[in-house]
C-alpha cells in the first residue's frame, strides 16, 4: 500500500504503467474507474470488470466507446460530465457532440482558445475539473503521473519533493511541461530519441492539466516558418528523411506541433518544456538535424506577439550550434541568440562570429574535449552580453 | 530568456565529444536563468538516455536556485 497526500489510487497506476512503458514493457491497468481510460497506449491497456468477465479497453475500443483518443478522454469527460465524480460537463454539450468538438479542435484548450464557447462561465466550467488546486482533488480528471513509487528508478528523484510544481524563485513556480504522447507520434529507427525524456523516473513531475499542449493555430508556427513548409510538414505520410539525419513519419507532425506547443506554454508560466523533436536546427523553410519546428523560436516570438515581452535573448547549450534560432533572428535586434557549442562541428556553421556586437547574434565556439563550465566562465563575450538586452 | 536546453556536451553523450558534467548543467541553467526576470526552458539534444534525466534534473535544480 502507497500512500502520498494529493494522489489517488489511480495515480499511482498512472505512474507505473508509465514508468513500464518507458522501460520498453507493457502493462495491464486493471481498475474499475473509466478516467483511466486516458492511459491507455500502444502498450499500455485497461482492464475493466464487467459481467462476463473484464473488458480489455485498448487504443481501438477507447475510440469505440468514446468516439476520442485516449489522450482526449479527460477533455471529453470535462465535456460530458460524469455525475459520479460530480463533474457538471458543458452545457448542451453531451457525448456524441463532445466527440465531434473534439475531433474537430484536438482539445478543449483549443476549444477555448477559438472562444469555442458562448460564455466564459461555461469555458470556466467546463474546465473546472482539470484543475489542481487541491480542494478540488477528488474530482480532478487528469491523472498525475508523478506519484512516487517503490523500488529503483521511480524514487531516484524522490527527495526533491512530490510537488509537480518547484519553487523558482521568490514564490515563483517551475513547470515542467510535457506529454506522454511524444513517445508514441515520433519514434525514429536509428537517432537516440526514442523514449520521452521525462518520463522515467529522474524528472516525473509532468504537470496535471498541462499535458496536452499543442501549437493549435497555424498562426503561432507561421510565426517563424513559411506556410508552405508547415504544409509540407503535416502532409508527411510515410516514412521519409528530411535530410541525412532527420526521420519523420505520420506521427512527427503531431509531435513537433505538440512540442512547439509545449514552449509556447513554457514561456507562458515560465517552465521547462521536455519536448521531442528539438527545434534549434530548424530554418524558415527546412527541417535540419532531428528538428521539424523551431520551438524556442517560435516561444521567443509568441512572447513578443502575445505576452509583450519586447527583448528576449536565447541562451543555447546544446553542444551543437543552434544555427536555425539563430538564422530566424540573425536580422532582429529584439531577440539576442547566444550559442554556446563544440567547434569544429557539425552543423559547420558555428565559427566565432567577426562581428558579434554588430548584430544580435552571438557564438561561443569551445574545443571538443574541454570542460565547458570552466571554459565558459572566462568566456566574457558570451554571457555577459545578455543583461544589456535587459528588458524583460 | 529563454534556454535552448540541450544536455549532449555531457561528457557520456555518444554524439559529441564536450566533458560538461551534471554540475556543470546545473551551473549553466542556473547562469542562464540569471540574466533575466523572466526565464523558460525548452529540451533540445542529448542522445545518452541513461544519463538524460538527471541531467535534466541537475538543470531544473539550477533554474530553481537562480535567485
Amino acid at each position: 500500500m502507497r500512500r502520498q497526500p494529493g494522489y489517488e489510487a489511480d495515480d499511482f497506476l498512472a505512474a507505473a504503467a508509465e514508468r513500464e512503458e518507458a522501460a520498453g514493457g507493457t502493462a495491464l491497468v486493471a481498475t474499475s474507474d473509466r478516467d483511466a481510460f486516458q492511459l491507455v497506449t500502444e502498450n499500455v491497456t485497461v482492464l475493466q470488470p464487467a459481467k462476463g468477465g473484464p473488458a480489455r479497453i485498448d487504443m481501438a475500443e477507447v475510440r469505440a466507446r468514446y468516439g476520442v483518443d485516449p489522450a482526449q478522454v479527460t477533455d471529453f469527460i470535462a465535456l460530458r460530465g460524469d455525475p459520479s465524480d460530480k463533474i457538471p460537463g458543458a452545457r448542451g454539450i453531451g457525448p456524441k457532440r463532445g466527440a465531434e468538438l473534439l475531433a474537430q479542435y484536438g482539445s478543449l484548450e483549443a476549444m477555448l482558445e477559438e472562444g469555442r464557447f458562448a460564455s466564459e462561465a461555461d469555458a470556466l466550467q467546463a474546465l473546472s475539473p482539470h484543475r489542481d488546486d487541491g480542494s478540488r482533488r477528488s474530482t480532478a480528471l487528469v491523472a498525475r503521473r508523478d506519484a512516487r513509487l517503490g523500488g529503483s528508478g521511480g524514487t531516484r528523484d524522490g527527495d526533491r519533493g512530490n510537488s509537480c510544481r518547484a519553487p523558482l524563485r521568490g514564490g515563483a513556480l517551475l513547470d515542467v511541461i510535457s506529454h506522454p504522447s511524444f513517445v508514441a507520434l515520433h519514434v525514429p529507427s536509428t537517432s537516440g530519441q526514442r523514449r520521452d525524456p521525462g518520463a522515467d523516473g529522474a524528472s516525473p513531475r509532468a504537470v496535471s492539466g498541462l499535458r496536452r499542449r499543442r501549437a493549435r493555430s497555424r498562426a503561432q508556427l507561421e510565426l517563424v516558418h513559411d506556410p508552405a513548409y508547415v504544409d509540407a510538414i503535416q502532409a508527411i505520410e510515410g516514412d521519409v528523411w528530411l535530410d541525412p539525419d532527420t526521420y519523420a513519419n505520420a506521427g512527427t507532425c503531431g509531435a513537433a506541433c505538440l512540442a512547439a506547443g509545449c514552449a509556447i506554454h513554457a514561456v507562458e508560466v515560465g517552465g521547462f518544456a521536455l519536448v521531442r523533436p528539438p527545434g534549434h536546427h530548424a530554418l524558415r523553410d527546412a527541417a535540419m538535424g532531428f528538428c521539424m519546428f523551431g520551438n524556442v523560436a517560435i516561444a521567443a516570438r509568441h512572447a513578443q506577439t502575445a505576452l509583450g515581452i519586447g527583448r528576449v535573448a536565447v541562451v543555447d547549450f546544446d553542444v551543437h550550434h543552434g544555427n536555425g534560432t539563430e538564422a530566424l533572428f540573425r536580422d532582429d535586434p529584439s531577440v539576442l541568440t547566444v550559442s554556446l557549442h563544440q567547434w569544429p562541428f557539425w552543423p559547420g556553421r558555428g565559427a566565432r562570429d567577426p562581428t558579434p556586437r554588430a548584430s544580435s547574434t552571438c557564438r561561443s565556439p569551445q574545443a571538443g574535449g574541454r570542460r565547458v563550465p570552466g571554459r565558459v566562465r572566462r568566456d566574457r563575450r558570451a554571457l555577459p552580453s545578455v543583461p544589456s538586452s535587459r528588458n524583460s | 530568456v529563454i534556454v535552448a536546453a540541450g544536455f549532449d556536451a555531457h561528457r557520456d553523450d555518444p554524439l559529441a565529444e564536450m566533458r560538461v558534467s551534471a554540475d556543470g548543467f546545473r551551473e549553466m541553467a542556473r547562469r542562464s536563468a540569471s540574466l533575466a526576470s523572466r526565464t523558460a526552458a525548452v529540451l533540445e539534444g542529448g542522445y545518452n538516455l541513461e544519463t538524460l534525466p538527471g541531467l535534466v534534473a541537475a538543470a531544473l535544480d539550477g533554474f530553481e536556485s537562480a535567485a
